[in-house]
Formats: structure tokens, C-alpha cells, sequence
């Protein structure tokens, strides 16, 4: 019988460290949603295909059902939760409600980041700038129109950013 | 669906990497970003007992250039390539690959090395346990016969990635390193085997480390890829034009496809184009270079006889904006 071992492993997410003994096998998602109690990014498709594990690393979206755990030490991890300051929604979540841009709500975490991503490098971006940057990212629900007005609709100043 | 356990390496010397390769031999895989063996590992079609990761290999990330020569780590990201400004102006054909490979999260951490590695596609291949349970195992898992055409005892498993037919295109040559600081530079080409259940090898022990690719003076390149949607998928036919032009007449053209079987397929096109002005090319007849017994079979989204068409469709389009771009 081969033996399996933990290892640790010290993650950055939302600014907070964390040191967690884990296997090597383990995604950053599952040690986000069972470790971290962090259920915001969600597994669908667990296949890279469409985007609801988004989470963003080093300010950039990533898979984190693609991600091993172990591989994310030492970067900068965000997830839907580091948004918000106290009850105050971050300007990109209220302008998806604002705009009506959730309907089943699966896939907004990574939409959100996504969008923020976007807009923490491209301020005003154009649509087609919009639709790219969320191509990975698949709403069942929405048909995209409500989510590319919100994400167009976030004031630059207000976003605050980090 | 949970991972299988493995051991993780994280060297950050490519010595180490090779210690680790030579002890473990097949039992290890290197990891690049990932985002094509998790899934394979996670559906169980890859069982390495160990992973080797190389993100901490700094030598092996980054664009170079040199004269007339880029060199690309074999870890540098597709993002950092897609906003890499002389790849953009020097080398569109790769440009165009890089950013038609499935959708910025994924171009964020898959690589080059493991674009140009990743493993052959087949829908009797590429799906769960559960789904394959139902079935025996098809030829590239292991099995006796191939499931995409009933009784076959060859693969027909057809290589998907946008990135190799641009680098072959362009000229590419691949290094390979080995221990003790062995190396050879091949064609990116000669990687590939033809054979769909091992599409792609090197020896034992041995790594690639980077590309190398040549910027040619007066030429001109395009990338064009087939697809349902226009992100996150794999092509169902693409096509990377390549040419470059002396006085005024074609001196180098080339023009490989992907998807169009185990391997990007090389389309001879000396005398279609060498020689003759750009604007005199008879861009219609692109279509019938191509092959016609392309190893195509029903295994993707698509039927193979619509893909088949599609090659003419995408050389032409390809071939027009290298051309165009002179």
C-alpha cells in the first residue's frame, strides 16, 4: 500500500493567510469550498469548460477546479467573498442586481471576478472587450445581455480596485 | 470528481527535474499548467503516481529575442504570448493561434510546452469513468479495439491543438534537454508520431524546454480555426499559412493543418506558390492540395465529412490573410 501523505500548504486568499494540511491531489476549489468554507466559487462542469470555479490569482481569473492547491502557494488568491467590504456590496456586485444580471446565480461568482479582472486592468472597456474577457465564463440563464450591460454600467471611480 | 493521489515535486532546478524523471521513469509526468492532464488524471485516463511540476523552473518562462530568432520558454503562459507585442507583429500566425486556444482564464495558466504536448481527442475517449464503464475500454485506454470505428485496431483520435500548427508554420524548431545538460533542437514537427494513441513523444528522461522560432523578413502568416462556439472549444479543423517572399516572388510557403488527424498535417505547397508573385496565387485551388484521405472519422461534434470540407474552407482563409499581409 503506497503511502499517501499531507503536506502543508500556505494560501493567500482575500488578503488572509491560511496554512492548511492537505494532499497534494487536492484542487485549490475543493480546499476553497471544504478547508475554507468559502463556497462561492462552485463546481459544474469540474472540466475547465465553464468557468463557475473562477476565482482570481494574482488578479487574474483562473480555473480552480484546474488548479492543484499546492501550485497556488505563494500567489495572491481573490474569491467572490474578498469582495464586499462588511454589507457594503463591491460597485461590480451591485451593478449585477442593478441590472437584473443574475437569475439562477451559478455562475455570478466568476462572473464577477471575471468582470472585475477586466475592469481593474481596462476601466471602460467596449463591448467586444466585455464578451471576451467572459468567454470562458457560461450563464444558462441570462442570454449574457444584462451581464455585459452591468459589467459596462461599473463607474471606473467608484470601483475602488486594489 | 475527485483527483487520484499522487506525489508532487516542485524542483526549481532543471537537474532536479531530471533526478526526479530518472528515478521514477514512466510512473512520473511533468505538469505545465495543468489544464490539460488534471482533466485527463481526473477521468483517469493519465495515472502518474507522481507530478512533477515545473512553475518553479524560472530559465524555462519568457520570450526572448535574438536577432532574428524568438525564443519561448516552454512555460511561458498563452496570455503573456497573446500580449506579447513582437509576437503580435512578427509572428501572427502564433498570435492568432495563441488566442484562439479556448478562453483567457485558461490562457492565464496553460502553456506553451503543454499546448504543444497536450494529448489527441476522440468523444470515445474523452469522457468520464462512468460513461466508459458502460463500454470496453477503447484503444487509446488501453483496450483492443477502437470504439469510434467499430473494430478497428487503429486510433483515430485526432490532435486538437492551435498552437503547434503555427509553430511548425512558422519554422519552429523545439529544444529538448536531458540530463547532465544534454540537449537536441528538432522540428516542432518531429514530435509528433502519427499514431492517435501516442501522438506525441520524446525519450525517456528527456524535457522540452523551449521553442525556438524564426522571424522572418517580408512574410506574412494567419492563423484560422473551425469551431461551434467561438471560445473554450478545440477546432474541428484549422489551418496556420505561412509565406515569405524574396524580389518579389514567394520563396517559402507553408500551410499545416490541425485536427485533421493524429498529427498537424504538413500540406506540400512547392508548386502551388514558390515562385510566383503573392498577388498571383489561385487561392481556390488551396483546396485541392489537401489530402483527400484525411483519417477523419465520426469521433467529434461534427461529422468527419463536413469537417473534411472545412479544410479547404479555413486553408483558403488563412492562405489569403498570409498573403495579404506581405
Amino acid at each position: 500500500m503506497k503511502k499517501e501523505s499531507k503536506r502543508l500548504v500556505s494560501l493567500t486568499v482575500n488578503d488572509q493567510e491560511y496554512e492548511i494540511a492537505t494532499y497534494p491531489n487536492r484542487t485549490l476549489l475543493e480546499v476553497l469550498r471544504e478547508d475554507l468554507s468559502m463556497k462561492g466559487a462552485r463546481e459544474a462542469c469540474d472540466d475547465g469548460v465553464c468557468g463557475a470555479c473562477t476565482v482570481l490569482m494574482d488578479g487574474k481569473p483562473v480555473r480552480s477546479c484546474l488548479l492543484l492547491a499546492v501550485a497556488a502557494q505563494g500567489r495572491k488568491i481573490t474569491t467572490i467573498e474578498g469582495l464586499a467590504n462588511g454589507d457594503k456590496l463591491h460597485p461590480i456586485q451591485q451593478a449585477f442586481l442593478d441590472h437584473g444580471a443574475v437569475q439562477c446565480g451559478y455562475c455570478t461568482p466568476g462572473m464577477v471576478l471575471t468582470a472585475k479582472a477586466l475592469l481593474d486592468e481596462n476601466a471602460k472597456p467596449s463591448e467586444g472587450e466585455i464578451l471576451t474577457a467572459i468567454s470562458g465564463n457560461f450563464c444558462r440563464c441570462t442570454g449574457y445581455n444584462k451581464i455585459v450591460k452591468a459589467i459596462s454600467s461599473v463607474n471606473a471611480d467608484e470601483q475602488g480596485g486594489d | 470528481m475527485r483527483l487520484p493521489y499522487f506525489d508532487f515535486f516542485e524542483p526549481s532546478t532543471l537537474e532536479e527535474v531530471f533526478t526526479i524523471m530518472e528515478q521514477y521513469g514512466e510512473q512520473v509526468r511533468p505538469l505545465a499548467g495543468g489544464t490539460d492532464m488534471i482533466p485527463l488524471i481526473r477521468f483517469g485516463l493519465l495515472q502518474p503516481s507522481q507530478l512533477v511540476s515545473l512553475k518553479n523552473l524560472r530559465e524555462l518562462k519568457g520570450i526572448k529575442r535574438q536577432g532574428q530568432v524568438l525564443h519561448i520558454g516552454a512555460m511561458t503562459t498563452l496570455s503573456e504570448l497573446a500580449g506579447s507585442p513582437t509576437i503580435k507583429q512578427d509572428l501572427p500566425v502564433l498570435h492568432e493561434a495563441v488566442l484562439a486556444v479556448a478562453a483567457p482564464p485558461i490562457r492565464n495558466v496553460a502553456t506553451i510546452g503543454g499546448n504543444v504536448f497536450q494529448n489527441s481527442r476522440c468523444l470515445f475517449y474523452n469522457q468520464s469513468p462512468a460513461w466508459r464503464l458502460e463500454r470496453q475500454p477503447c484503444l487509446k485506454a488501453g483496450g483492443k479495439l477502437c470504439l469510434a470505428v467499430p473494430g478497428r485496431k487503429k486510433c483515430f483520435s485526432v490532435y486538437q491543438g492551435d498552437v503547434a500548427p503555427a509553430l511548425i508554420a512558422a519554422g519552429a524548431k523545439v529544444r529538448i534537454e536531458e540530463k547532465n545538460g544534454k540537449l537536441r533542437e528538432v522540428p516542432v514537427e518531429q514530435l509528433f508520431t502519427g499514431q492517435g494513441r501516442e501522438p506525441i513523444r520524446v525519450r525517456p528522461g528527456e524535457l522540452a524546454t523551449q521553442f525556438i522560432v524564426p522571424v522572418s523578413q517580408n512574410a506574412g502568416s494567419s492563423y484560422k480555426k473551425f469551431r461551434l462556439r467561438s471560445a473554450v472549444d478545440y477546432p474541428l479543423a484549422g489551418a496556420a499559412a505561412f509565406v515569405a517572399v524574396k524580389r518579389g516572388m514567394i520563396e517559402l510557403a507553408r500551410l499545416v493543418l490541425s485536427a485533421a488527424g493524429p498529427a498537424p498535417l504538413v500540406v506540400p505547397l512547392d508548386a502551388f506558390a514558390i515562385g510566383v508573385k503573392p498577388s498571383g496565387v489561385e487561392l481556390d485551388a488551396i483546396g485541392r492540395l489537401i489530402p483527400k484521405n484525411l483519417p477523419l472519422v465520426n469521433n467529434h461534434i461534427l461529422p468527419a465529412s463536413y469537417r473534411r470540407k472545412m479544410f479547404s474552407v479555413f486553408a483558403k482563409r488563412a492562405m489569403k490573410n498570409a498573403l495579404d499581409r506581405v
